[in-house]
């Protein structure tokens, strides 16, 4: 097992490696000066050189490329050409906002799903059934940016229960006042703040989920060794949750593993929507300015964020399935 | 598997305790706040990049330091220039200025302000090595001298009028800033308010300064959040989580708020103009005549009235409303799609074949409108004039992409006409000198008209507001006349903000300098 984590580590390397190159050239490639955006409209020529020039943008392509990967393999992104600061500050500040929005998504999604899902599929083709996966396709076919809005209308404005905009206080801050001081206010406060943002977010993710885990219980639900349980006389609650869901999560598993994944780039509209600051509207932001080492900087992160969730999917698979651990330690022997 | 259940149940008793809780809403900074207390929240569009006063070149940016910053002067709601860190001034020969400070001004760290922090100001934002963006601004200044402590002098390297409007409201930083770890997280300034904390695309918290040399102001706070989102802003200003929220807004949003009896909506005409710049090196548009049939093709009216539901005003020159500059002399080439054909016919544009396309030697009329797709507004002028030139017979063919990609393109002059804009026009030098000029750096269109070329080169060497005005309307006609941007609208300014707050005066710039008169009513 630890050979298998090892190697799934190392393949992260040419991943994020392929994605740093072809994201560096790309940038350099679409239309759009840096300096001439940072300059304005008014800048004469003489400037727009002189800025070239300090930005190191005169120098050859791979030039500039090769003394980026040099730096960044000693973490050093280099600095935001308009924000002025350390690419990695701007990344370290921005990143956890996206990451506690993206799980918070994920539980609701779950939340959500599991019991429509399990609802669903064991009573299947009762309305119970067709009212769930009629909220899933309404679910996928909603644009995130429009249930949010609905959200702000109703939940802050009309009701006034809710904030409208922004973070609040983050939730790990909260949970550590909650356990070291015993008060909940923080931690009420950035819940409050995060509940129509995730949920918003997490909407679309428990629509897929659901339809997931609904046609994997019924396959698993028509299998032998449930009948067998049931046959032994096995409680229907522990024949459904026990034997069937267990057998029916490695797919949805995986859906949840990509869901996860595109959450980090749905919430890019999320935070637009809801003022999250995440690292979504930074990146944007960098990409329409052509700030290249924020737009770098930020794709990297993205990118073995999205890689290391995709190997903890694939040691997740092992955990559930014993069949698959077994299967890969006599491949990796 | 059972722990997983009993961590999901906590959560959603988390959860339903967050909703349930009914404290207001409020972001937590006000949060303890009892209704009396005078406090403003503002809502913001951007994130401010950074807020040194000599990098800084957003418009949030430029907030911040209304609220804790002063320059030299100030310019009032007509752009006319007032005295702030600055009591009086001579100009005592045309390559000459002098500034006698005000006495007695403290920054926000305790010390006094001295004509050494304004020199170390000016000296800093144009030294090449300081990197500053905007230093070529700055370039009519040869030497900045403090003659003593309240004493500052400009000696210049040519006549230059507009360097009131242009260069003196800087705000001044103190002489040494650089030394000051994070000053651009956290400048230090002289004005009204004193910045407490930058918490990057989330908000920016003032509190009052009660040494201000102009009184302490009535306010105890001022809070600015970041909420990208037109929608949201004034979503949030509904749900009372801000106070006060501007331009940029979405039309509708405006209509729906002038209903609501809770807040008060100030609309002006506002320094910006969008206009529609024709390339004169491109092949069709070289003949004077063809941009002249073009223009008579352009319903302004339309424009204003309908398409931006009347956020903004029809243009007619490079002139705009409300300012000392402004003439209702100068028109631009009216509506009429008629006289347009005839134009164009003259010009020798005609459909010999029939096929509902003006055509010259074989060649159909075809022009490329370009703009930027992070303007709403200005994308569906764009889609709105390729269907006007289509009535007329010209194969009119839309470009958009975002700004840095169209800007190139403008720059590189590939582009016949390109719908873009421009913001804080305090002076009409800026533009029409840097722009318009026959040799200017940003001159992409190819125009050149000498007649121009000298009226803006004299406007900078006159004093008075009168004298130059009338060089300016001169040079606008011109511009006119030879189709070298024409501008389709007046941008508006829209302040909505919640009827509590007592003492804002609206500037068309968008300044919020008045908070410092502002007040919270019971």
């Amino acid at each position: 097992m630890r050979h298998y984590f090892f190697r799934r580590l190392l393949q992260i390397i040419p991943v994020v490696f392929g994605i740093t190159a072809l994201v560096f050239f790309i940038m350099r490639l679409i239309p759009g000066d840096p300096a001439l955006v940072l300059l304005g409209t008014d800048a004469t020529p003489e400037d727009l050189a002189r800025m070239r020039e300090t930005l190191g943008l005169n120098e050859s392509l791979w030039t500039q490329f090769f003394s980026y990967i040099k730096n960044a393999l000693t973490l050093d992104f280099g600095n935001s050409i308009f924000q002025k600061e350390a690419v990695m500050t701007i990344l370290l500040r921005s990143f956890p906002a996206t990451l506690e929005l993206s799980v918070c998504a994920i539980i609701i999604s779950l939340l959500i799903a599991v019991p429509l899902g399990v609802a669903a599929a064991v009573k299947r083709n009762t309305w119970i059934d067709y009212a769930g996966m009629t909220f899933a396709q309404l679910g996928t076919s909603m644009p995130v940016f429009w249930i949010g809005v609905l959200l702000i209308m109703y939940f802050s404005v009309h009701l006034g229960w809710l904030p409208s905009f922004g973070r609040g206080e983050p939730l790990t801050r909260g949970l550590g006042l909650l356990v070291t001081t015993g008060s909940p206010q923080v931690l009420l406060t950035g819940l409050k703040h995060i509940l129509m943002p995730a949920f918003s977010l997490g909407v679309m993710g428990a629509a897929l989920i659901s339809r997931m885990i609904r046609s994997s219980m019924l396959e698993v639900l028509d299998s032998d060794y449930i009948r067998t349980a049931r046959a032994k006389g096995t409680p229907e609650g522990k024949v459904v949750m026990k034997h069937a869901f267990r057998g029916a999560l490695l797919p949805v598993v995986t859906t949840v593993g990509l869901q996860f994944g595109a959450l980090l780039g749905n919430a890019i509209v999320t935070e637009t929507v809801f003022s999250w600051p995440g690292i979504g509207r930074v990146v944007v932001t960098a990409i329409s300015q052509r700030d290249f080492p924020l737009v770098q900087g930020g794709v990297i992160l993205i990118a073995l964020a999205f890689a290391l969730i995709n190997m903890g999917v694939d040691l997740l698979y092992a955990v559930i399935n014993p069949k698959i651990r077994a299967g890969r330690e006599r491949g990796a022997a | 598997m059972k722990k997983a259940w009993i961590l999901c149940l906590a959560g959603v008793l988390l959860l339903a305790a967050a909703c349930g809780t009914p404290a207001p809403a409020n972001p937590p900074a006000s949060e303890g706040g009892a209704p009396a207390q005078q406090v403003l929240r503002f809502g913001l569009d951007v994130d401010p990049e950074t807020l040194d006063p000599r990098h800084a070149r957003d418009v949030s940016a430029l907030r911040v330091f209304e609220l804790c910053g002063d320059g030299l002067i100030q310019l009032n709601e007509k752009l006319e220039a007032l005295p702030s860190l600055a009591e009086s001034w001579e100009n005592p020969d045309e390559l000459t200025w002098v500034f006698h400070l005000r006495q007695g001004v403290k920054f926000h760290d305790g010390s006094d302000l001295t004509a050494e922090d304004v020199k170390y100001t000016y000296d800093t934002i144009r030294d090449p090595a300081f990197g500053a963006v905007y230093a070529a601004n700055y370039a009519s200044i040869k030497e900045v001298v403090a003659e003593d402590d309240y004493t500052v002098r400009f000696d210049l390297n040519e006549p230059y009028s507009p360097i009131l409007a242009n260069n003196m409201e800087l705000t001044i930083v103190p002489a040494e800033a650089d030394s000051i770890a994070d000053f651009a997280a956290k400048p230090i300034g002289t004005g009204p308010f004193i910045m407490m904390e930058w918490a990057k695309n989330e908000k920016i918290l003032f509190e009052a300064n009660p040494d201000y040399w102009g009184g302490s102001p009535a306010l105890q706070r001022v809070e600015f959040y970041t909420i990208p989102s037109n929608d949201t802003r004034v979503s949030a200003l509904e749900a009372g989580d801000v106070d006060f929220v501007h331009t940029p807004l979405t039309p509708q949003d405006v209509d729906r708020i002038k209903g609501d009896a809770r807040f008060q909506v100030d609309e002006l005409t506002g320094l910006g103009i969008t206009f529609a710049a024709f390339n004169h090196n491109s092949p069709v548009l070289a003949d004077r005549q063809t941009r002249v049939g073009l223009s008579h093709f352009l319903d302004k009216e339309v424009m204003a009235r309908e398409l931006s539901q009347g956020l903004e005003l029809p243009g007619e020159s490079i002139l705009v409303p409300n300012t000392w500059f402004y003439s209702d002399e100068v028109k631009s080439f009216p509506y009429d799609p008629e006289q347009g054909k005839a134009i164009l016919a003259e010009a020798g544009w005609t459909d010999t074949d029939g096929d509902g396309v003006l055509d010259k030697d074989g060649q159909k009329l075809t022009v490329r409108l370009s703009t930027y797709t992070q303007d709403d507004l200005k994308m569906q002028y764009v889609e709105y004039m390729q269907n006007l030139f289509a009535q007329g017979g010209v194969d009119a063919r839309v470009v958009t992409n975002e700004w840095p990609t169209f800007i190139a393109d403008v720059q590189a002059g590939n582009y016949d006409i390109a719908v873009f804009g421009m913001l804080n026009l305090f002076d009409p030098d800026k533009y029409m000198y840097s722009y318009l000029r026959s040799t200017a750096g940003s001159n992409w269109g190819g125009f050149s008209s000498t007649e121009f070329d000298a009226l803006v080169e004299e406007a900078r060497t006159v004093s008075g507001e009168a004298e130059r005005r009338d060089l300016y309307v001169q040079a606008a006609a011109i511009n006119n006349a030879e189709v070298m941007h024409n501008v389709l609208v007046y941008q508006g300014y829209v302040a909505m903000y919640n009827n509590k707050i007592q003492g804002y005066v609206p500037h068309a710039r968008g300044s919020i300098r008045s908070f410092q008169n502002v007040s919270i009513a019971e």
